[in-house]
């Protein structure tokens, strides 16, 4: 049993390429650490220098009391289950499972029964002496999850382990890891660019952007608490919705409404760079069908009315996709940099452009394709993000 | 329909003109003629091979065979050190490629997958060695054996024909397309670069291990200036240089020098009979990649 | 919080803990090792050596180096006119030789390639004579150029004309040496050609055809260009093998008649082996080295440019 610790942990490329930027975090014993961010981010360096398949250009790994910088990956004690699994080919499922066990020589007896559990609990057991061609994808991840078992190892190092399995399948692997991680209570460190993964999977999640951690901690956390306008955006189905707001005399002018300013706002805009403007943001499901009683008071909150371009049925609730009454592009006002926020995946500032905002309804809403409705929000929902450094106002660490 | 309108668009989709019709047809009957031509050397060695001497200078020549007689395989067996040749080409072929494709394999493993100082520098000096002509340097070479008194042995035969940089470039391109993960994955198993490379880059790369296997087997096997310089001897040759000894002398031979030439060529043919597939995209894959 | 340098608990594991960067340079190396022994002493060391002996009258009778010449031996190379008529039989040679191996096999691959029936046979009858040991294509093309009951005669005679001295005449000995590489070799582009034909997806030739171009267009407008790479290829490999002919020549003639099929090669082994003059043998080696090696990186530019430009 294990803990991990990067202190400053950074990539530098020969070209210069910044890859990983001074990276700091602690992984408790058995903890499940999702690191997350959309693709370019850093990330999979980040699990390959604590792999040793990448070299570590400054900072440091710590394996509980012994720093292993230096330690070539077979000396680390860790198991890694890549994306595309990276299956010997040539050899049968119980060969791929015992080969780790062989090289730290293992005696044949201990090979066979460790293969034999590994293979009961993943349900492989009929396929052992099958070849990876002759199984299918989901059958060929849980090998490499095998693989990994097997060594009962320090720690496991997932480099998006189901990205390659349909979605049925990955929903299906995804409650099956979460299983098997919590029994065995291993370290791991899980790599995925999907935040329901990284949502449902994790104790604790760490968003990566551009190679620079943007948070770390519980998935609730991220979700309620985004420290800033990147984490805000990523986390969360459909994303936050993100607004430019102004202050005027004692109230936040929003394209959705005028929000009246109380203790809780002040305080936020108190701590932003300038008073002109900032950012607001209010995820979808906040928004409520001001038509339908009961549902979270009445007479609260700020109301505005809009007209819904798409309607998209989602069995279970409605997503109502609405025109804003008068748009303005958030980056534009914030002078943020676009391509940064383009290049994240997300594009919370881009999206703001095309006036849209999402809202989630219960389906007794009467909401209608190219119909008007009126909306309403409680104020104490909104975040206030500062459009300069993206830095989250409201609600400040305690 | 009527029938008349059946003709006509029957007609229609013949009307591609009368030239493009024929024209493959042409093409086919030129290729075989071809093919035949390029037979007929061999035909032509076989058919003398099985006549008795005497036919073999019959004025115009003629392909037919008056009496059939394998007399001469069975002479040039007893008369020359045919056999010997063949045990000596055997091994020199067999050790040259072995050796080859465990030295060309190593390089090629460590030049993709590893990463070390000099790296760059290595590799080209080897991509400049392909540039090398070694028919060009046999005088050096064979001062360098006669220095060391190791002329007639296997060790001049084999050990100059093992340096293969082609074999180094062809392991390399096709260890680049392998995936890398499966090196990573073994050494996260704890296996060290050899195991990496023993038990997973070389069994994933038969088909390249099978091109250069054949190639250097073939090419060696085939090689005369160098086996001719070392190997004076006549126990010592290989088939290509006994052969070279066989040229006409006395008395009407042909049957004899055909039978010979037949005899040595056997092997290789028996093998590309069984590998054409393989030595052809052994060939191929040399040439393209 | 603690910093860096905290060492203390990583010293029992300090033997497993080399410094794995530096592992792997010694591991790299160590793979390359036996391929470089080889390399080193086999195709490096002859190079260097042949420059040494080059600069002394290196004798093949006598021990040692001999005298020193400096650039002596290349001083008489250059007024030899032995090695300059050897010379220009070795680009004569090439030049007649590449175009029509080049040609013939890129025609005969073009003739072959869409054939989804009987391809195994042109591939055995083209490709066989490859694999054909030297001295087996010398003995038998020696009997069909055998004067009066060779096949070649009888071919000729059978049409009724009258047959040359394929080996006995000064003027025609290198051409009938051509006519049988280009027998013996041409399976070898034959089977490039192929292999670079039928890498060319059939939906380009497809597209083509919608587009109402012709079989002769499509050759010219879209395979030519698309084996542009396997073209410079060939050629390039088939000018350098040309250059270092040799075992046809000595087996079938010992480029005679009166030195009329004496190629570099030839020359080189006649000077080297026959009288024993390796030093001057040594220097007629790198200059024929130095036209090859010229010939093949101008060819690793040439790919360069091309890879650059496609």
């Amino acid at each position: 049993m294990s803990e991990l610790t990067l202190k400053g942990l950074t990539k530098r490329y020969d070209d210069g390429t910044l890859a990983v930027d001074g990276l700091d975090l602690e992984i408790g014993d058995g903890e499940m650490m999702i690191l997350v961010g959309p693709s370019g981010c850093g990330k999979t360096t980040a699990l390959r220098m604590i792999a040793g398949l990448e070299e570590i250009t400054d900072g440091e790994l710590w394996l509980d009391d012994q720093m292993v910088n230096e330690l070539a990956p077979k000396s680390r004690d860790m198991a890694m289950v890549f994306q595309n699994y990276a299956l010997y080919p040539h050899m049968t499922v119980r060969q791929n499972m015992s080969f780790g066990l062989e090289q730290a020589k293992l005696e044949k007896g201990e090979i066979a029964r460790r293969v034999a559990e590994a293979a009961a609990t993943l349900d492989l057991t009929e396929h052992l002496d099958r070849k990876p061609a002759q199984l299918s994808g989901g059958q060929r991840q849980r090998v490499a999850m095998g693989r990994a078992i097997v060594r009962e190892p320090k720690a496991f190092l997932m480099d998006e382990p189901l990205s390659n399995l349909d979605a049925k399948l990955r929903t299906q692997m995804r409650t099956e890891l979460a299983r098997i991680q919590g029994d065995l209570g291993t370290t791991t460190v899980y790599v995925t660019h999907d935040q329901i993964e990284a949502m449902t999977l994790g104790d604790r999640v760490a968003v990566m952007s551009a190679g620079v951690l943007q948070q770390v901690g519980s998935p609730q956390e991220l979700y309620a608490r985004p420290e800033n306008l990147f984490v805000a955006g990523f986390m969360g189905s459909p994303a936050i919705n993100l607004l430019p707001a102004r202050v005027e005399g004692e109230s936040l002018q929003t394209p959705i409404g005028e929000v009246p300013l109380d203790g809780r706002l002040r305080d936020a805009l108190g701590r932003a760079e300038r008073r002109d403007g900032v950012v607001v943001g209010l995820r979808p499901e906040h928004l409520l069908d001001d038509g339908l009683n009961g549902h979270g008071g009445n007479g609260g909150g700020v109301t505005f009315t809009g007209d819904v371009t798409v309607l998209e049925a989602m069995g279970a609730e409605y997503y109502a996709y609405l025109e804003l009454p008068e748009h303005t592009a958030v980056g534009e006002m914030a002078g943020m940099d676009r391509t940064t926020a383009a290049e994240a995946g997300v594009d919370p500032v881009a999206r703001r452009d095309s006036g849209q905002l999402v809202a989630r309804l219960p389906l007794d809403s009467r909401v209608r394709e190219r119909g008007p409705i009126t909306l309403r929000f409680d104020p104490a929902r909104l975040h206030v993000f500062d459009p300069h450094s993206g830095r989250r106002l409201t609600d400040p660490d305690r | 329909m009527s029938a008349a309108a059946v003709r006509s668009s029957t007609a229609g989709r013949r009307s591609r003109p009368l030239s493009q019709r024929v024209f493959p047809h042409v093409i086919t009957g030129v290729m075989i003629a071809l093919a035949l031509l390029w037979l007929a050397p061999v035909l032509w060695a076989i058919d003398t091979a099985v006549k008795a001497e005497p036919d073999t200078i019959k004025i115009p020549a003629t392909w037919a065979i008056p009496h059939l007689t394998f007399s001469a395989f069975s002479t040039d067996f007893s008369a020359s050190d045919i056999g010997r040749w063949y045990i000596n080409s055997a091994i020199v072929s067999l050790l040259v490629t072995v050796f080859t494709v465990i030295t060309a394999s190593m390089a090629g493993y460590a030049l993709s997958r590893q990463r070390f100082r000099g790296q760059n520098l290595l590799y080209g000096a080897i991509l400049a060695g392909i540039m090398i002509p070694p028919q060009a340097l046999m005088v050096p070479l064979f001062r360098e054996f006669q220095a060391i008194h190791g002329l007639n042995t296997y060790w001049a035969l084999v050990l100059p024909q093992v340096p293969s940089p082609v074999a180094v470039f062809i392991f390399k391109k096709f260890f680049d397309g392998q995936p890398p993960e499966l090196d990573q994955a073994a050494r996260m198993d704890g296996a060290s670069w050899w195991t990496c490379y023993r038990r997973i880059a070389l069994p994933l790369s038969r088909s390249a291990v099978a091109a250069v296997s054949i190639f250097t087997f073939v090419w060696t096997w085939n090689n005369f200036l160098w086996p001719f310089l070392s190997s004076t001897n006549t126990p010592m040759m290989t088939i290509p240089v006994g052969l070279g000894t066989v040229i006409p002398g006395e008395g009407i031979t042909n049957a004899l020098v055909m039978a010979s030439a037949i005899l040595g060529a056997l092997p290789l043919v028996v093998v590309f009979l069984f590998g054409q597939r393989q030595i052809v995209e052994g060939v191929a894959g040399t040439g393209l990649k | 919080m603690s910093t860096s340098a905290v060492p203390a608990p990583a010293v029992r594991d300090a033997r497993s803990r080399t410094r794995h960067s530096r592992a792997r340079g010694f591991t790299g190396f160590g793979f390359v090792t036996p391929f470089l022994v080889f390399y080193v002493l086999f195709l490096l060391l002859p190079l260097v050596l042949a420059v040494v002996f080059s600069l002394f009258n290196t004798s093949l009778a006598l021990p040692g180096l001999g005298r020193w010449e400096g650039l002596h031996n290349y001083g008489e190379l250059f007024r030899d006119s032995y090695f300059w008529s050897s010379m220009w039989h070795t680009v004569l040679f090439t030049l007649v030789s590449t175009p029509v191996l080049v040609v013939v096999s890129f025609l005969l691959a073009l003739g072959v390639y869409r054939r989804r029936h009987g391809q195994w046979f042109f591939r055995l009858a083209f490709f066989l004579p490859y694999i054909l040991p030297s001295a087996v294509v010398a003995l038998v093309w020696l009997w069909i150029f055998e004067p009066g009951y060779g096949l070649a005669d009888g071919a000729l005679h059978l049409v009724g004309l009258g047959a040359p001295s394929w080996l006995g005449s000064t003027s025609i000995a290198l051409y009938s040496i051509v006519l049988v590489t280009v027998w013996w070799t041409v399976g070898f582009n034959f089977i490039l050609f192929l292999a670079g034909l039928q890498e060319i997806p059939q939906e380009v030739y497809e597209a083509a055809e919608m587009d109402g171009a012709s079989r002769s267009t499509q050759v010219r407008r879209i395979t030519l260009p698309m084996l542009g790479r396997t073209v410079t290829l060939v050629t390039v490999l088939q000018i350098i093998a040309s250059l270092k002919i040799f075992d046809q020549v000595y087996l079938m003639t010992q480029g005679g008649p009166n030195f009329s099929t004496r190629v570099a090669l030839e020359y080189i082994y006649d000077t080297g082996f026959t009288s024993g003059r390796v030093g001057y043998a040594s220097a007629a080696s790198l200059v024929l080295f130095v036209v090859i090696a010229i010939i093949g990186f101008a060819w690793l530019a040439l790919v360069r440019r091309q890879e650059r430009g496609v």
